[in-house]
């Protein structure tokens, strides 16, 4: 018998205490970083770094929730014009001067229904991969096709890996990149609508090339 | 970029290192003047000292209370304007349920960590949406709940991204002024694009309404099977039940939502009163127990809940606990006629119970001589415990008049009918029913009758007699103060301006304004109140 058994202690809540205190912690150092007035790259770096921390972290609690209870979205009205213009801001200060982004939204419908804070995060996991891979530019688009709301990350790197394309599964249990795929096409999936279910595509452009993550939202 | 300069923002979390850190990014974008607080209670002081336009709440404020509740008391209170804008701020996802779930949400919420830029664009898009509602703000100010709706069209022909939160508006305001046809058409269309649980919600009260209880009910089902946080519909399908009189249903349903939020003390006193009513005292005495135990650092705390716990506890013959609850009553809220009323027949019921006969007698006296005195209105629960101690006490007379009064003013109410019926029956007093309670009811109906009929043959002087002074008897029955409002309108309308009727005309109005307002027939005599005064020249206020 371990000791945590003999102890009695409800593990639980003492993962939701330390994740809440994490969070906090987080806050705080994101906080003070902004208070920083610096064009220098390492305090763009450091954001950086704590967005991808604070990720992690999501990511271990959503695949937690996905496994130990029915994760149910909170679906709500949103304009996703106004949903990709935060997010962009917030991009390009993680980008630093190193990389453009840049925005479509005019075809964007006027609102939409999704869960704004889990969508958020799958598309923040996007963009982290794209400043990895991107040379010059992301892009990143709202519109309506087929009656889904697309949300598009695009960049201007060497595209997805080839197997990866192929074989998103095994992918998955071998990067971190992966990983967040799958939550993200997870949290499309959560997205239902009628008889309609939302999911992620993702392909390669040629012209130019690039990788294009593309979450379709009914 | 948004001008923040000149805005007042008050900071509300229970961390001093994140108040100062959140400070220090709202200096960021130009807010000097900021204020900050560690907890709610103070927090909330401080908002009726003076007015803020942003307030910045964490959910988690330690030990009592949390910021939905800090919400609600605000909102419900009136204590903010709806320009006010109110951000929560929270590390907990599961705070999205809550938001999702509550029947008042806060102008946006922010999950940490968040960046600073995002703060200010929430922020933006907060004062962004107030701009656009602001006339409908005004006015609502102005109970001008008609306008408003055009104002709601006007904007929804625009077809912008507020087009939801605008139908969401208009749904409620349609269902205020009772239009619950449009509003059904409304909540309709909603859903038939997306099924939201708040166009549910609204869908089954326009199904009430209209007299369509089963499909109200299976629509609130049909919500809770899809979203089993949502619990504004437990509360109206444990109502519905409760109407068909299915008392013990609506219990459980009541019970559920309680398992799944305890934090919401409001609901734990209705099911206290309804297990009471029920008479399970076990259930009775746990919510209770549990409200007067929780509350007693909340602002929600209220001494009838104090009475309540001490009532199951003397119908369980524990006269010792009964009295410390009455006691601990005492010690934790500031002495008001009302309270001492309800303290001391209290006291005297539990006296009585434990055979001290001349410490009930005395108590109950004291009980009677406040309320002589102060000349106040008695809640319900305690007119009837007022009652019910002077049947006990050998003061049959004031007992019965007692009850004929709480007859009188709730006439049409079969709840409060229910409860002086079963009270009587404790007291065994069971043949007194007839001549008390449907006696009661009847003359109220005939003297009404007769006051109306006088009106109409044109004997004005008559009916304003009669009316005013049954009006003045029972203040809280509806019908007639509306009557007696009317006749002395026409009177003014026909004989000229007679400045001391009209007064008492308003008087009444006001008087039922808040609960009855969206009566057809208060609207009405309202109307007329202001067409009369216009003719006459007069202001109206």
């Amino acid at each position: 018998m371990s000791l945590i058994d003999t102890a009695n202690i409800d593990v639980k809540t003492i993962i939701a205490l330390n994740v809440h205190e994490v969070k906090n912690l987080m806050a705080l150092l994101m906080f003070k970083l902004d208070e920083v007035q610096s064009t220098e790259q390492a305090i763009a770096d450091s954001r950086l770094l704590c967005h991808r921390v604070n990720d992690c972290m999501e990511r271990m609690l959503l695949l937690f929730n996905l496994e130990s209870e029915r994760l149910r979205p909170n679906i709500a009205d949103y304009s996703p014009a106004d949903f990709v213009d935060e997010f962009v801001r917030n991009a390009q200060v993680l980008a630093g001067s190193r990389i453009k982004i840049v925005k479509a939204v005019e075809q964007a419908p006027s609102y939409w229904f999704f869960d704004r804070d889990l969508v958020e995060m799958a598309m923040m996991n996007a963009i982290h991969n794209a400043l990895r891979f991107a040379r010059h530019e992301i892009k990143i688009s709202a519109y309506v096709a087929n009656q889904m709301l697309v949300l598009e990350v695009t960049d201007d790197g060497a595209g997805y890996a080839e197997d990866l394309l192929a074989d998103p599964v095994t992918a998955i249990m071998q990067t971190s990149q992966g990983l967040g795929l799958y939550l993200a096409n997870a949290i499309a999936q959560l997205h239902v609508n009628k008889d309609r279910q939302g999911q992620l595509l993702l392909h390669n452009n040629e012209h130019p090339r690039g990788a294009v993550f593309s979450l379709q939202l009914p | 970029m948004m001008d923040f300069s000149k805005k007042r923002v008050l900071i509300i979390d229970d961390s001093p290192a994140m108040c100062s850190s959140l400070k220090n990014t709202l200096s960021n974008f130009g807010i000097s003047r900021c204020e900050t607080s560690n907890s709610g209670n103070e927090a909330v002081f401080r908002i009726r000292q003076r007015a803020f336009d942003i307030i910045v709440c964490d959910y988690c404020l330690g030990e009592g209370s949390d910021g939905q509740q800090i919400l609600e008391q605000l909102r419900r209170g009136g204590l903010i304007a709806p320009n006010v804008a109110f951000l929560m701020v929270t590390a907990e996802r599961g705070y999205e349920k809550v938001v999702s779930c509550a029947e008042l949400a806060p102008d946006d919420y922010l999950l940490k960590p968040f960046t600073a830029e995002t703060m200010r664009l929430r922020l933006e898009r907060v004062f962004e949406k107030k701009e656009t509602f602001a006339l409908i703000y005004e006015l609502l100010s102005k109970g001008n709940a008609v306008d408003a709706i055009v104002e709601c069209d006007r904007l929804l022909a625009l077809k912008s991204k507020f087009t939801i939160d605008l139908i969401r508006m208009k749904g409620e305001l349609l269902i205020s002024l009772e239009r619950h046809e449009e509003a059904r058409v409304l909540y309709e269309q909603v859903i038939a694009a997306r099924a939201i649980p708040w166009a549910r919600i609204g869908l089954a009260k326009t199904l009430s309404m209209a007299g369509l209880g089963e499909e109200a009910i299976e629509i609130l089902e049909l919500a809770i099977e899809d979203n089993p946080q949502y619990l504004e519909a437990y509360d109206l399908l444990a109502k519905e039940h409760e109407s068909k009189g299915n008392t013990e249903l609506a219990q459980t349903i009541l019970e559920k939502a309680v398992e799944i939020s305890p934090e919401t003390l409001s609901r734990q006193t209705r099911v206290g009163e309804i297990a009471y009513r029920n008479g399970d005292l076990v259930k009775a005495k746990r919510a209770f127990g549990i409200v007067v135990d929780k509350g007693r650092y909340s602002f929600f705390r209220s001494a009838s809940d104090f009475i309540s716990l001490s009532r199951v506890h003397l119908d369980e013959g524990l006269h010792d606990k009964a009295l410390s609850v009455v006691t601990d009553a005492k010690k934790s809220f500031d002495k008001t006629p009302e309270l001492e009323v309800a303290t001391s027949v209290m006291e005297s019921l539990i006296h009585h119970s434990a055979k001290n006969e001349t410490a009930a007698r005395q108590a109950l006296q004291n009980a009677l001589d406040i309320k002589e005195k102060t000349g106040i209105t008695l809640p319900n629960s305690s007119s009837l415990d007022m009652a019910k101690s002077c049947f006990l006490n050998d003061k049959v007379e004031e007992g019965r008049n007692l009850v004929k009064d709480m007859v009188s003013n709730f006439y049409d109410d079969e709840q409060v009918q229910n409860t002086v019926r079963q009270m009587l029956e404790k007291v065994g007093r069971a043949e007194e029913v007839a001549s008390l309670v449907d006696n009661s009811v009847r003359d109220v109906v005939k003297l009404n009758n007769e006051g109306v009929m006088l009106a109409k043959k044109g004997d004005l002087a008559g009916a304003i007699e009669l009316l005013v002074s049954a009006a003045k008897r029972m203040p809280q029955n509806v019908q007639v103060a509306l009557n007696a409002a009317h006749a002395l309108i026409v009177d003014s309308d026909r004989n000229g301006w007679n400045e001391t009727n009209m007064n008492m005309a308003r008087h009444f109005l006001r008087e039922h304004a808040a609960k009855h307002g969206k009566l057809e027939k208060h609207k009405k005599i309202n109307e007329l109140m202001k067409d009369v005064s216009l003719k006459f020249g007069v202001k109206v206020t």
